[in-house]
């Protein structure tokens, strides 16, 4: 995924860096609202943060980040939370690995 | 032909998105394809921004915060600024339901996150592609449908199979009907066809279908307003793979401008510009159709030719302008002549084959020259008269210019089939007869035909001749008795007047009456006779002859406004004669003309002490319930009635029921054309109380009659 941004960036705009430095923008708001919506059990605030961090976490490659979200925004919709569905604490040790992930490929 | 391309080179993206990364790369993707790209952050900005850059594509995705994806796209299918604009949405792969619901808010397509960012560029390549073949068809289609209303060519197709009919945009336009409130079909289009090409257009669709060819033709269409308009209609059809009609294409293009300017063109061609009355190309093609119909039919017709009198000065002293309103009012004045004219009037609706153009009589045919066609002449007199009354009517002033103009005219005529075979020597001869008129001093008509002319002079002198017998004393009366049946003696006489011509001798009053009823001189004619009459009993009875009345007949045009009350009063005052011993005989039809001012007249001249007889009962209407009104005392029976006496079973049966009728009333009856003995024991047997004719005397000069009342008693001379 990230090689196709690479492939975007036509090296005059540091497209891949500016994603990355996007994602990391908005992705810990997005993950405390995540909190905060478990605590609170308020889906409507969990579906919203889950959709928009699967959209970001795709579109920087991190593929089992966005099923996490897919799966949080699917339960919330419909309404019930149960035991299957990934918590706040998976997500953050996820985004952790992405962080570390992408931190290296921007280094490159 | 190549258009130069107007507008933009390089197309234009609008990326409504709230995620900005999502923004930053699909804009990354579209530039590097060339796009410009215009950001909005959430759907009212998108909203704003559609109608200020005017997007080739608009990026759009669905989950946004207040106004969603669903909503900017619905929204924007409304507003026309954006209604045709490609909608691509972004959604959610697995989501099916956003998928449908992004359709049917009008997205154009949708690509699914994450999107695969090769990929990107081309779908929205490819949609633009589409699009604009789209538009294109959509443009095809306008311009056709442009040039089809430009041209008011509407077309119709009707699919057989299914039954089907389709019309175009102007074919409604051009039926009169809206095309959401009508479903097309065949029945719809033939109702709209007037009803006179309904039937022929049904077979020439028929035909079509048959035989695969379909004869063009103007139809004309019948609109609501009742208005008529007129289409050129082509059809055409086409063949299945089995060589069955399957489909039928038609076109109706609206004419009715193109029938219209043909009218004017053919009224140009056809009519006179000054007066509006036909020209001369109308006048002789008229001439022509009347010509073959008096042919077939052995009818008599005339052309009547006049000219203005010096209508040359009138144009070269007050100008064109005074000349032409001249000529259009004595146009104007010619034909209102021409159709008061009730014969000809008449003729012309009910009798003439050629419609209501028929009527167009009138024309001019160049300067001051008006020709006009007289169809339906019972006798050359009437046209005679036509010319003398439009002589009459046109030396009646014209206002013009707030002056009062006269003018006189000079006529001609020409009658088929005496004067000419075809319609040009008519209307030459007609023109020459015209220019004779102006010879013999204008104002004046002339027959073509020398002949004519001379029994027209005829007619001219006799009236001159009659004024003169009035003065030289000519006339002259005779009598004929009317006697008792029973007893033979001689109660009363009529008189019947004649006239001593020096020259020619006796004149039949068949021969002089009519023209003196035309020419009005019937009213002095009769005031002679009564004085005459009057004094001639008066004389008898002062000889010492027993009383009787005499009869006079009163003319019509003397009964109705010729003063006769006063000549009663003068004959009975200059004669000394007793009312009671002259008898006025008046018509039924005299009485009936007008009710009012006839029974005013009738009981003044009863109280003067006149007896009054209604002649020749039985041909007019013989209303019983009329007579009681009238202060009568004779009723003499028609002779018609006598003739076939007794014989006739129902003339005998009429003579009986107005004798007993007459009785009833205690009017006296007169048989008047009594020649046979029959006819007199018949009468007599009945009860019929006096009786005149031949049986017993013809009319004779005074002074045999005097021999006649000599005799005690009349007899029979059988």
């Amino acid at each position: 995924m990230l090689d196709a941004i690479r492939q975007l960036d036509d090296g005059s705009t540091g497209l891949l860096g500016q994603v990355i430095q996007l994602y990391f923008q908005s992705a810990p708001g997005l993950l405390g609202d995540l909190r905060r919506g478990f605590d609170g059990q308020d889906h409507e605030l969990l579906k919203r943060a889950a959709h928009t961090l699967k959209s970001s976490s795709g579109n920087v490659g991190a593929v089992r980040l966005a099923d996490l979200c897919r799966r949080i925004e699917t339960a919330a919709r419909a309404g019930t939370l149960g035991p299957d569905v990934p918590r706040a604490d998976e997500v953050d040790a996820e985004f952790e690995r992405v962080r570390a992930a992408l931190e290296a490929e921007a280094a490159k | 032909m190549n258009l130069p391309r107007v507008g933009r080179l390089l197309h234009t993206a609008l990326i409504v998105d709230d995620d900005t990364m999502m923004r930053l790369l699909i804009r990354q993707t579209l530039e590097r394809s060339g796009f410009v790209c215009h950001e909005a952050h959430n759907g009212q900005m998108a909203l704003e921004m559609v109608p200020l850059t005017q997007p080739d594509i608009v990026l759009l995705d669905v989950v946004m915060p207040e106004l969603d994806g669903y909503a900017v796209c619905e929204r924007l299918r409304r507003d026309p600024a954006g209604a045709l604009i490609p909608v691509l949405m972004l959604t959610g792969l697995e989501d099916t339901e956003s998928i449908n619901r992004a359709y049917e808010v009008g997205a154009t397509d949708f690509i699914s996150k994450p999107i695969t960012w090769g990929v990107l560029a081309h779908r929205v390549r490819y949609i633009l592609r589409a699009s604009a073949a789209f538009r294109e068809l959509a443009k095809n289609q306008a311009s056709l449908e442009l040039a089809q209303r430009i041209a008011r060519l509407g077309s119709w197709e009707w699919d057989l199979a299914r039954n089907e009919v389709h019309w175009s945009a102007q074919t409604f336009r051009i039926l009169g009907l809206e095309p959401d409130a009508v479903t097309p079909s065949l029945e719809l289009f033939l109702e709209r066809v007037d009803q006179a090409d309904r039937g022929p257009l049904k077979e020439a669709l028929t035909r079509l279908l048959s035989s695969g060819t379909f004869d063009g033709r103007v139809i004309r269409l019948r609109m609501e307003d009742g208005n008529l308009r007129h289409a050129q209609m082509q059809a055409l059809c086409s063949l299945d793979a089995s060589g069955t009609v399957c489909h039928l294409s038609a076109t109706i293009q609206d004419v009715t401008e193109l029938k219209e300017a043909e009218q004017q063109i053919r009224y140009l061609a056809y009519y006179d510009a000054v007066t509006g009355l036909p020209n001369r190309q109308f006048f002789m093609e008229r001439v022509q159709q009347v010509l073959s119909h008096a042919r077939r039919h052995n009818r008599q017709f005339g052309v009547l030719s006049l000219d203005l009198d010096q209508f040359k000065r009138i144009n070269d002293s007050l100008g064109h302008g005074v000349g032409n309103q001249l000529l259009v009012a004595a146009g104007k004045r010619i034909a209102e002549t021409l159709r008061a004219d009730d014969t000809i009037a008449l003729n012309e609706r009910d009798a003439n084959p050629l419609g209501p153009q028929a009527q167009e009589t009138v024309a001019r045919l160049d300067g001051d020259e008006f020709s006009l066609l007289l169809t339906e002449l019972a006798h050359f007199h009437d046209a005679a008269k036509i010319a003398r009354r439009l002589l009459e009517e046109l030396r009646r002033p014209f206002p013009i210019d707030g002056t009062e103009m006269f003018i006189t005219a000079s006529i001609g005529l020409a009658l088929y089939p005496l004067d000419g075979e075809d319609a040009e020597s008519l209307v030459k001869n007609a023109g020459a007869a015209m220019h004779f008129a102006k010879e013999q001093g204008r104002d004046n008509y002339q027959f073509y035909s020398r002949a004519m002319n001379a029994t027209a002079l005829e007619k001219l002198s006799m009236e001159s001749q009659l004024r003169k017998a009035l003065e030289r004393e000519e006339f002259l009366l005779h009598y004929q008795p009317k006697v008792q049946p029973s007893t033979g003696r001689i109660v009363g006489l009529e008189a019947l007047i004649r006239w001593r011509h020096p020259e020619l001798g006796m004149v039949a009053p068949a021969q002089f009456i009519p023209v003196a009823e035309e020419t009005g001189l019937i009213v002095p004619v009769g005031e002679w006779v009564l004085r005459e009459a009057s004094r001639q009993n008066q004389k008898w009875r002062s000889q010492g002859f027993p009383p009787m009345h005499v009869a006079v007949n009163i003319a019509s045009l003397h009964f109705r406004h010729g003063g006769l009350i006063e000549a009663v009063a003068r004959a009975l005052r200059e004669s000394g004669l007793d009312p009671a011993l002259l008898e006025l005989e008046v018509t039924e039809s005299m009485l009936m003309h007008s009710v009012d001012t006839t029974l005013e007249t009738l009981f003044s001249l009863k109280d003067m002490g006149v007896r009054l007889a209604i002649d020749d009962f039985g041909t007019g209407y013989s209303s019983l319930s009329y007579l009681k009104r009238f202060p009568l005392d004779t009723l003499k029976i028609d002779r018609s009635f006598i003739k076939d006496l007794p014989r006739d079973a129902e003339d005998a049966a009429i003579a009986r029921a107005i004798i007993a009728m007459a009785h009833s009333l205690k009017l006296a009856v007169v048989a008047e054309g009594v020649e046979a003995a029959e006819q007199l024991a018949f009468l007599q047997q009945h009860g019929c109380d006096v009786v005149q004719g031949y049986l017993f005397s013809r009319p004779v000069s005074p002074e045999d009659f005097a021999t006649l009342l000599a005799r005690p008693q009349l007899k029979a001379v059988v």
